[in-house]
């Protein structure tokens, strides 16, 4: 079979020497980078993982038949210290930091290098097809910890309790693509990313997060418990009380829904920024 | 040494281009252009081969110096690739996709849809002979269907330049033979082909053009026949049959030009020289003086090995 002549290459339908537009490459790229995410074993462990929450609702469903905790202070808490605290982070961490680190270590990332794609594309569709699975994973989890909680107990099912399960659903989510936008652009820079990944989310994330003034500004997961706490505000739920305790003790006004909103957005943005940077600077060796 | 002129019809230019790492510099100034037709990039193993062509196929950026295709730099005008078809040495692949799929999805990413992505697909599988086992999955190829479904995608949106590192690299003879084929036609065709390789013989299967890197400098490019030429004062072996063997390599055996002389099995005299140009220039003399006659005069190490041992040093 003969070749085609070179000079015709990519001279019909691929056009011109234009790289490719950004977002049907990212689609391309996030579509099968999805399909090769949910194929890595980790998914398995850390899908275990996320049914954490589901024991605890399976604990409370056995042990709690007076009713002591209601379903609003068991969501509240589930949602302010075991998903935004944990789970979030953990599932973030696993996919985020593979997101482009993996795929280059492994040598993969060439076939997507040597087309004429934008470096922002690449980056942007494995971060998305990474934020999906940290997203399915953590949404998996929270139906699963709804339906454990309400099947064959329906009374619960109240308005507030929808709304609140509904919001908090939200900020959780959103809080998996914060963290998967910041741990991506890690794993981007970082030859053994792990380590810093891990200090920051437990470290610096918990410490941080809980210091007293300003500093816990600073943090991704004050402004995610700001949206919790204004979303739960009746709940009496721990992180509630925590910051209610702050506000009487030490007069700090938090930051409002909209403030905390933006400033989570604009650090996903300046991760994917700086994580862009880093890949268009990255070298291939394998 | 530089003994070929770059090709008025360069597609591919490396101007004066250096990488280092830290202290180490694995590419120290090095210019080349490459025109249409088969390219042997060689080197031994630590001489900058490796970091060179990854520097010419856009895959790391020179420390100093600049990549240009027909003009223009790959690293930062990324929509080149697609007159770019890179095969890589490493072995990772979309191991859960099905090489069908695999050669579509890399097919598409080069800016095709709809049916053009299919028929691109389908060629290029039937272009490695891959096309029998193209709904299997990657993960259950053999070293060698892996290789041929890497040129697959390399060559599926029929590019300019071909870029192919350790081609042969787990491939059957049989499969060895057709690559190498489609190679050459490739070449023939008046595409620019680049090959990395640390095998000569499979080098010279290919072609005759090489460019040889050592400790990281460019040390020869061009035909391998007219890099040997160039060579001035080399050594070299000449086999000369003769109907008075004995008395010819007696003769030999007296010259100061001559290292060693002995008759092999063929009945030929073999005569080791140092200097190449001066034994050639003065043998006719020689012969004619003493009146011995010679049927043939063949140089036993005119190949790439003997070549690359010389300028390497090995």
């Amino acid at each position: 079979m003969n070749v085609a002549a070179p000079s015709a290459a990519g001279n019909d339908q691929a056009g011109n020497d234009r790289p490719l537009g950004l977002a049907v490459s990212a689609f391309w790229i996030a579509f099968f980078s999805f399909r090769e995410m949910v194929r890595r074993r980790r998914i398995l462990s850390v899908g275990l993982l996320m049914l954490l929450p589901v024991v605890l609702a399976v604990a409370w469903r056995l042990l709690d038949r007076e009713g002591m905790i209601p379903p609003e202070l068991l969501l509240a808490n589930l949602s302010g210290m075991v998903y935004i605290h944990f789970m979030v982070a953990v599932v973030s961490l696993a996919f985020g930091l593979s997101a482009i680190g993996e795929s280059a270590d492994e040598g993969t990332i060439i076939y997507y290098w040597t087309r004429p794609l934008r470096r922002e594309a690449i980056y942007l569709g494995r971060l998305v097809a990474a934020q999906a699975v940290a997203g399915l994973l953590v949404a998996g989890s929270l139906v699963a910890a709804f339906l454990v909680m309400t099947v064959g107990n329906f009374g619960i099912i109240t308005l507030d309790f929808l709304k609140l399960y509904v919001s908090a659903c939200l900020v959780i989510l959103f809080g998996a693509v914060v963290y998967t936008a910041i741990f991506a652009a890690v794993g981007t820079g970082l030859k053994k990313p792990m380590l810093p990944a891990i200090l920051f989310a437990f470290g610096w994330e918990s410490i941080g997060g809980n210091a007293p003034l300003r500093l816990q500004e600073l943090t991704v997961v004050f402004h995610l418990r700001n949206l919790l706490h204004n979303s739960a505000a009746s709940t009496g739920s721990m992180p509630n009380l925590l910051q209610e305790l702050k506000v009487m003790l030490l007069h700090e006004v938090p930051p409002s829904t909209g403030h905390s909103f933006l400033v989570l957005l604009a650090v996903a943005a300046v991760a994917f920024v700086l994580g862009c940077w880093l890949l268009r600077r990255k070298e291939i060796f394998r | 040494m530089n003994v070929a002129p770059a090709p008025a019809t360069a597609v591919l230019q490396a101007q004066r281009v250096s990488k280092w790492f830290g202290e180490v510099i694995a590419v120290n100034d090095c210019t080349l252009a490459l025109g249409p037709g088969v390219t042997g990039l060689l080197g031994l193993n630590g001489a900058g081969k490796t970091t060179l062509f990854k520097m010419l196929s856009g895959l790391i950026t020179p420390s100093q110096g600049e990549v240009l295709i027909r003009g223009h730099r790959l690293r930062r005008d990324v929509g080149l690739f697609r007159r770019v078809g890179f095969c890589p040495e490493s072995d990772a692949l979309f191991d859960w996709l099905t090489g069908r799929e695999f050669i579509r999805l890399m097919v598409r990413l080069m800016g095709y849809d709809g049916t053009e992505v299919v028929a691109r697909a389908e060629r290029a599988l039937e272009l490695v002979h891959l096309a029998d086992a193209a709904d299997r999955r990657i993960g259950a190829y053999s070293k060698g269907m892996r290789q041929k479904v890497k040129m697959a995608q390399a060559l599926a949106h029929d590019p300019e330049i071909v870029f192919l590192d350790e081609p042969l690299n787990g491939m059957d003879p049989v499969s060895r033979r057709e690559i190498v084929a489609l190679v050459q036609r490739l070449g023939d065709e008046g595409r620019c082909v680049v090959v990395s390789s640390h095998i000569l013989p499979e080098i010279e299967t290919m072609t005759r053009s090489i460019v040889l890197i050592h400790r990281g400098k460019l040390m020869a490019e061009g035909d391998i026949t007219e890099i040997r030429d160039a060579i001035h004062d080399r050594p070299t072996i000449v086999a000369l049959t003769s109907t008075e063997a004995r008395r010819l390599a007696s003769s030999l055996a007296g010259r100061d030009l001559v290292r060693g002389v002995e008759i092999d099995e063929f009945g030929r005299v073999v005569a080791r020289t140092d200097h190449a140009v001066n034994f050639y220039r003065e043998l006719p003399g020689w012969l004619l003086a003493e009146s011995l006659p010679v049927d043939e005069i063949e140089t036993l190490d005119d190949n790439l090995q003997a070549v690359f041992d010389y300028l390497v040093g090995g």
